[in-house]
């Protein structure tokens, strides 16, 4: 029972992050693109109408995420958390501007060009960072004897956790460019659905180049089925994508990078598994045995937090049906 | 200084500047709430125009709320490593739970509170104002609840060093928690209603003859008029579980350092702890034990009964629960005032009393003020306990973690805050200027 509460408990933690992923991720990628979008047409402001209502709706599955990591696996969220300390002060120094930076926008027409720049380097940032410590854990990195990251924040700054940073901050930015085509229309749409065919061929190589590099620092990854099972399923969501992309509907292309995004990030999961971090110089790594909370807690979490999780799932379904369609710009 | 009082200073600024937020968020939608279905019942737009102007308000707390309250799991994890690792099981799983069951209500009918009013029924848009409203109140529910925890650990066993959650109704509802769950929300509607109460006073300076704005000032007054009375009740229950489960912490409240028969309910004086007594005391003979017990001569246990080094900052607790108790006076003054001011007969002139007014928006920090010292005086007052009776704070820090690691988010964080600071009134001017309470005036 206990193992298979860990394993669980394990999924519903990926998923809270895959979700988050995918729901901020065009928040993020929309966020990214401000600066450098076409002013004309109001554009800038059909872009932010796109995220501001749920962008808290969206970042909460990233805290749903972390404190089930802080509940379920807490040495691994103190050893993550607490070896980067110092990137993560300044990650959040940056994110508490995000929801800051929506109010300013709207409400402070003479700065504009700042609070889109401070939404840019936010959304960057964050974008970045999921990467590169999704990157980092699946690499691995020796632990100290008291539970920390061996030469821990810089220690980590190496290729694979660079290239993983750049695939999530190029998709969420397609991922963005795809919704902006969904959600709104005329210009602002032909120029979003413009910068989706140039940087598609991008985040197919780069997803490609990252998951060549999994199988390689991972070898034990290519006798998993599910991962060629779930790698197949990807490609063949790509292929989707890549072909939808030319066609007049505005949902398919969005649909068919949701899907490939899915499948990646399943194949992922399944090579950093039974791991929350991957070991490396020698030692044993954090697996979810040696990390989980005692077992009376986990049986606790793996009853309540499914029921929780598909509670607000329902609704957060109704409240995106609310909002449904071309987007109407916003009164405010 | 070393890396644990950083961490503790970084900590205790970050949380009570994010207090300020969420105080003011859960008055304020209860006001909306009630606006919203007076107007859905009654069909009044006067509280139609009540809530649309209260939504754009609200929508700027809430940001600050939310910016300032994403980093507070993490810092368990970045300075409070022991603690993390010892007590995840029940303190992690319910800030976990908080997210799922109420940050989630909150920030997704958010959505629709702010932006969807043309693309929702009257009826599912009331519903929404309520589920903000759940949400709001579930999270102060289930953070309330943490907290009361670490004063009053339940529900748990030990299994290797680490708590295991064994019952998580009883983690849950700990001896301390429900008096300190309806003293506080009750503080933070004071401090919503008191915020309302401010704002349509700064109306009422810039339209005199504003209607809306009489009527939101009547309402506010009113309701908080009430709810000043019965917090000190609430305030007494809260003494009376502290009394039962930390007697050392309601002898520092209280300033007594000899166990005795009789004590004296101490109104005013400082607290001398190497001397062991109270300076200028000021005091009512037999007061504290009546008022704890309803017994003039009964026995209340004094800090001398506890060894020394197990002693909160007496000082502290001492002082900041006698400003609060000040302060409660001040605001039951305020509300009273707000009531005899907007009755029939003198209401019409309200708008002209403009000293009264500037006096009104002043003091709506006093709630908000109050707030904060009594949750200093509880934290600190638990000290040297992060959790009472389990784990002293000097062993609750990250294993090997230097203090210039702790400097530097502490440092950066002051930064931020001054400059959301900055900002937050900014924008609430913003929202001032730019939207009427009422159209028209009378």
């Amino acid at each position: 029972m206990y193992d298979i509460a860990q394993s669980v408990m394990y999924c519903v933690i990926s998923f809270s992050f895959l979700v988050f992923f995918l729901l901020d991720g065009f928040d993020l990628g929309i966020g990214m693109i401000l600066p450098f979008f076409p002013r004309a047409d109001s554009g800038h402001k059909r872009l932010l109408d796109l995220v501001w209502p749920f962008w808290d709706g969206n970042e909460l599955w990233a805290i749903i995420g972390g404190t089930l990591l802080f509940a379920a696996f807490p040495s691994a969220f103190v050893a993550i958390i607490g070896s980067f300390a110092p990137v993560v002060t300044l990650l959040f120094t940056v994110l508490m501007f995000r929801p800051i930076s929506f109010e300013a926008w709207y409400g402070d027409k003479n700065n504009r060009k700042l609070w889109e720049i401070v939404q840019a380097a936010g959304s960057f940032l964050l974008a970045f960072g999921l990467g590169f410590i999704a990157g980092t854990l699946l690499e691995g990195m020796p632990l100290t004897a008291n539970g920390g990251i061996e030469g821990a924040p810089f220690s980590a700054f190496r290729p694979f956790a660079f290239l993983a940073g750049f695939l999530s901050v190029s998709a969420s930015l397609l991922e963005g460019l795809l919704f902006i085509r969904k959600k709104t229309d005329g210009p602002v749409r032909r120029t979003g659905a413009a910068y989706a065919r140039i940087l598609m061929p991008i985040v197919f190589a780069l997803s490609a180049l990252v998951l060549i590099v999994v199988l390689l620092i991972v070898p034990e990854t290519s006798s998993k089925p599910a991962f060629w099972a779930a790698l197949l399923a990807a490609v063949a969501s790509a292929l989707f994508l890549f072909f939808s992309g030319t066609k007049k509907g505005d949902n398919a292309p969005f649909y068919g990078f949701v899907s490939g995004t899915v499948f990646v990030w399943i194949a992922l999961t399944i090579a950093l598994f039974p791991y929350l971090l991957r070991p490396a110089g020698g030692g044993q790594g954090l697996y979810i045995a040696i990390s989980a909370s005692p077992a009376s807690t986990m049986k606790f979490l793996v009853i309540c937090v499914p029921i929780a999780l598909t509670i607000v799932t329902v609704y957060s379904v109704f409240i995106y049906r609310v909002f449904r369609g071309k987007s109407k710009p916003l009164e405010y | 200084m070393n890396a644990i009082m950083l961490a503790r200073m970084q900590f205790g600024i970050s949380i009570g500047f994010h207090y300020l937020f969420p105080q003011i968020t859960l008055g304020l939608i209860l006001v909306v709430l009630i606006a919203e279905w007076q107007y859905v019942t009654f069909h009044n737009e006067q509280w139609l125009a009540v809530s649309e102007y209260l939504t754009r308000f609200l929508a700027v707390v809430f940001a600050f709320g939310v910016a300032t309250g994403i980093i507070l799991p993490l810092s368990f994890g970045m300075h409070w490593g022991k603690f993390s690792l010892f007590a995840a099981p029940v303190f992690g799983t319910q800030l976990a739970i908080e997210a799922m069951a109420a940050f989630a209500l909150e920030a997704g009918f958010f959505a629709i509170l702010a932006f969807g009013r043309q693309r929702v029924s009257k009826q599912v848009y009331l519903l929404s104002a309520f589920f903000v409203f759940l949400g709001s109140h579930l999270s102060a529910f289930f953070i309330i609840s943490a907290n009361s925890w670490l004063e009053t650990p339940a529900g748990y066993t030990m299994s290797g060093g680490q708590i295991d959650l064994q019952n998580w109704a009883s983690a849950t509802f700990n001896p301390s928690f429900l008096p300190r769950f309806f003293h506080t929300v009750t503080a933070a509607w004071l401090s919503g209603l008191f915020f309302v109460l401010a704002l349509s006073a700064a109306q009422l300076l810039a339209r005199r003859r504003s209607a809306n704005a009489r009527k939101l000032f009547r309402f506010a007054a009113i309701f908080s008029f009430v709810l000043a009375l019965l917090q000190p009740v609430l305030g007494h229950q809260q003494i009376i579980s502290v009394r039962a489960n930390q007697p050392l912490k309601n002898a520092a409240y209280e300033g007594i350092f000899d166990t005795q028969r009789g004590a004296p309910l101490i109104g005013f004086g400082i607290p001398d702890e190497a001397g062991k007594r109270i300076l200028l005391p000021l005091s009512i003979p037999n007061g504290l034990s009546f008022l704890e017990t309803g017994n003039t001569d009964s026995l209340v246990t004094g800090m001398n009964d506890f060894p020394r080094e197990m002693w909160p900052p007496v000082n502290v607790i001492f002082s900041t629960f006698h400003i609060m108790v000040v302060l409660s006076g001040i605001i039951v003054a305020v509300a009273l005032s707000a009531v005899f001011f907007t009755r029939r007969k003198a209401k019409k002139k309200l708008g002209e009393r403009k000293i009264y007014l500037h006096l009104v928006m002043a003091c709506a920090a006093a709630p908000i003020l109050a707030n904060e010292l009594g949750w200093i005086g509880a934290e600190i007052g638990r000290q040297p306990w992060t959790i009472y009776g389990l784990l002293l704070t000097k062993n609750a820090g990250t294993a090997a973690q230097s203090a210039g690691i702790v400097a530097f988010s502490l440092i950066l964080f002051v930064i931020v805050y001054i400059i959301l600071g900055i900002l937050f009134r900014k924008f609430l001017l913003t929202a001032f200027q730019s939207i009427p309470l009422d159209q028209k005036e009378e």
